[in-house]
């Protein structure tokens, strides 16, 4: 402290910075303020009646359609059991959140202002609430409570899944028997229900009858300034007389087209087995889904059936390879994804040879055969991705081969253990468009390295 | 007055710290009076403005801010498995400190400071109802009936709630 006379007092005042700081959104649910770190928020969305983005319900799970890709919400008012919430208001406001590899929107009712808080731990009576980081003093003196994004995450797989009743061992054994995705659940064509991988769906739509246009006799429509072609679930097209018919569409780089269902039923979320395997025509096989048996649409058959004279021929001439220099080794238990992806790689030109285990992959290689990368599943009965990878490392033959993991769990950890392991690059299922360029991109750097 | 007990009862509590007397903050919830010693409590506070904290414990009222601290506030009334209060009283806090941490026990009136002889303090009634049985330390009897001595430690362990 110093004092000039005359002049005034400086004071000089040391805090410590031991506490951690971090920015944090501010945000109102219910007349309650909540802080969100900034860090785990990617964007805001303000959602009123006449805005672009509007959030759309699946059997009252609600979701937001933004830039091509369906985003799970979760309201805060009923993860947290806010009570009080006055009349419906006119806009809200989504705070789009990431925890890893899983981005969701939290719907809240208003954002103020970010401010610098010191994020002080709870009282340990409250210590067990996961969904709180911790809690902190505003600048106007008022106690504020400071959500964890990664509390909420965890709560959502919760929330949905409570719903089913599910306890936390049946999901354990869920998890070991097979793959968890969401499905969502469609009507259409005979047979009644179908399920189809959300996570393949860019966007569900409302088709206009009226817009329908006949393109050499296929019907298509003018959608984003493209003819987006439109086939129906069993090949045929089979529109209802007049009005509006839901469409799901699906989108492979450029183009898009659309699946016409009669109705869109319910999303769920549970492990896939499939039970009997599909003859190739559109459906991966049956599976129980919520209790009634279910066809699983093969979305690739679609794309085919929508692009057929596209395909093959489109991504040969960007490598100037010969065709046999791209053949992939897949790797996966599970007849779904095998399925899934098979079709999917030899579309975009690579020649696909798949394996249901690791060890029937390490045969191959006993056999002589060579592969310029590997994609390979984690979660494997047997041998699981991890030791196939270390024993694939150890081999002659395939021991500079390019490996990519492929996994539903993208944790920090697993990423780290899977390129400890060997692994060149770590993919998470599902998500086409980093598939093929990780893909593509593990190609061009092996062969820049030779 | 009924003696049998004091012996056993002051032994094991171990609060006759050499003096013969024990200092109490009095407080009633519902008509009881309750004691806490003296040293235990920091603070007493009028009704402030408390942050509700979502999914806490039912007897969790909120937080709020004493001198740049966050205070847990307790609702005793709650705590002890008695009718909420009345919407029109406030009721005052009491605020205590129990293993680094602050803690408001919102009461409905606070009552005087008794010196009260360490020898008339006595054992719980093995009647008494589990959840005050829980918190209690013991009772003194008082001219103007009992006085049960909560028992911090007991009303603020948090082991109690990551069970639950």
């Amino acid at each position: 402290m110093r004092s000039v006379e005359g002049r005034g007092t400086t004071f000089v005042i040391k805090i410590p910075l031991t506490l951690a700081i971090v920015s944090a959104l501010i945000v109102e649910c219910c007349n309650e303020r909540f802080a969100v770190p900034q860090n785990a928020v990617v964007e805001l969305v303000r959602i009123t009646e006449k805005s672009e983005h509007s959030v759309e319900e699946i059997n009252g799970t609600p979701v937001l359609r933004l830039r091509n890709r369906l985003l799970p919400l979760v309201s805060l008012e009923k993860l947290l059991k806010l009570t009080g919430a006055e009349e419906e208001s006119p806009e809200t406001y989504i705070l789009v959140a990431q925890v890893g590899t899983f981005t969701f929107g939290i719907i809240v009712d208003r954002v103020f202002d970010t401010e610098e808080i010191v994020v002080k731990p709870v009282s340990p009576i409250l210590r067990h609430l996961s969904l709180f980081s911790g809690n902190t003093i505003l600048g106007d003196g008022s106690v504020i409570m400071i959500l964890d994004p990664n509390g909420i995450a965890a709560a959502m797989d919760a929330v949905t899944v409570g719903d089913a009743m599910e306890s936390a061992a049946d999901q354990a054994d869920a998890r070991n028997a097979g793959e968890r995705m969401s499905l969502l659940l469609v009507k259409a064509g005979a047979g009644g229900r179908k399920a189809v991988p959300l996570n393949l769906v860019a966007r569900i739509e409302e088709v206009d009858l009226e817009r329908v246009e006949q393109v050499h006799g296929r019907p298509v429509i003018q959608y984003r300034d493209q003819l987006m072609p439109l086939i129906g679930i069993d090949g045929e097209t089979r529109f209802a007389e007049a009005g509006k018919q839901p469409v799901l569409v699906f989108s492979d780089r450029d183009r898009s087209m659309g699946l016409v269902v009669e109705q869109i039923v319910d999303i769920v979320e549970q492990a896939v087995e499939i039970g009997l395997t599909g003859d190739g025509s559109g459906v991966l096989g049956s599976s129980i889904v919520g209790g009634e048996a279910t066809d699983i649409v093969d979305a690739g058959h679609y794309l085919r059936l929508a692009f057929g004279d596209w395909f093959g021929t489109k991504t040969e001439p960007t490598f100037g390879e010969k065709a046999d220099s791209r053949r992939v080794l897949l790797v996966d238990d599970s007849p779904f994804f095998r399925n899934l992806l098979a079709p999917l790689l030899t579309a975009n030109g690579y020649r696909v040879t798949t394996a249901e285990d690791a060890s029937a992959a390490l045969e191959l290689c006993e056999a002589g055969e060579d592969f310029d990368v590997i994609i390979s599943d984690i979660e494997m009965p047997g041998m699981n991705g991890f030791e196939f990878a270390e024993t694939v490392r150890k081999t002659q033959r395939w021991q500079d081969t390019p490996m990519l993991a492929l996994s539903s769990h993208g944790t920090a950890k697993d990423i780290e253990r899977g390129r400890n392991v060997g692994f060149t690059d770590y993919l998470t299922k599902f998500d086409r468009d980093s598939l093929l360029s990780t893909l593509s991109n593990t190609l061009i750097e092996t062969r820049g390295a030779a | 007055m009924s003696k049998k007990l004091n012996g056993v009862s002051s032994a094991a509590n171990g609060a006759a710290d050499g003096g013969d007397t024990q200092v109490f903050v009095t407080m009633t919830v519902a008509g009881q009076p309750f004691g806490i010693p003296v040293l235990t409590v920091q603070d007493v506070l009028a009704a402030s403005k408390i942050t509700h904290v979502p999914l806490a414990p039912p007897e969790v009222a909120g937080s709020l801010n004493l001198r740049g601290r966050i205070v847990t506030s307790i609702d005793m009334r709650v705590r002890l498995g008695l009718e909420p209060r009345a919407a029109d009283s406030a009721g005052t806090s009491v605020v205590v400190e129990h293993e680094g941490e602050l803690y408001s026990l919102i009461v409905d009136e606070v009552g005087d400071v008794l010196s009260l002889p360490t020898e008339k303090f006595e054992r719980n009634s093995v009647t008494l109802d589990p959840v005050w049985r829980d918190v209690s330390a013991g009772l003194f009897q008082l001219k103007e009936g009992l006085l049960v001595v909560l028992d911090v430690a007991r009303l603020l362990d948090a082991s109690r709630y990551e069970a639950a």
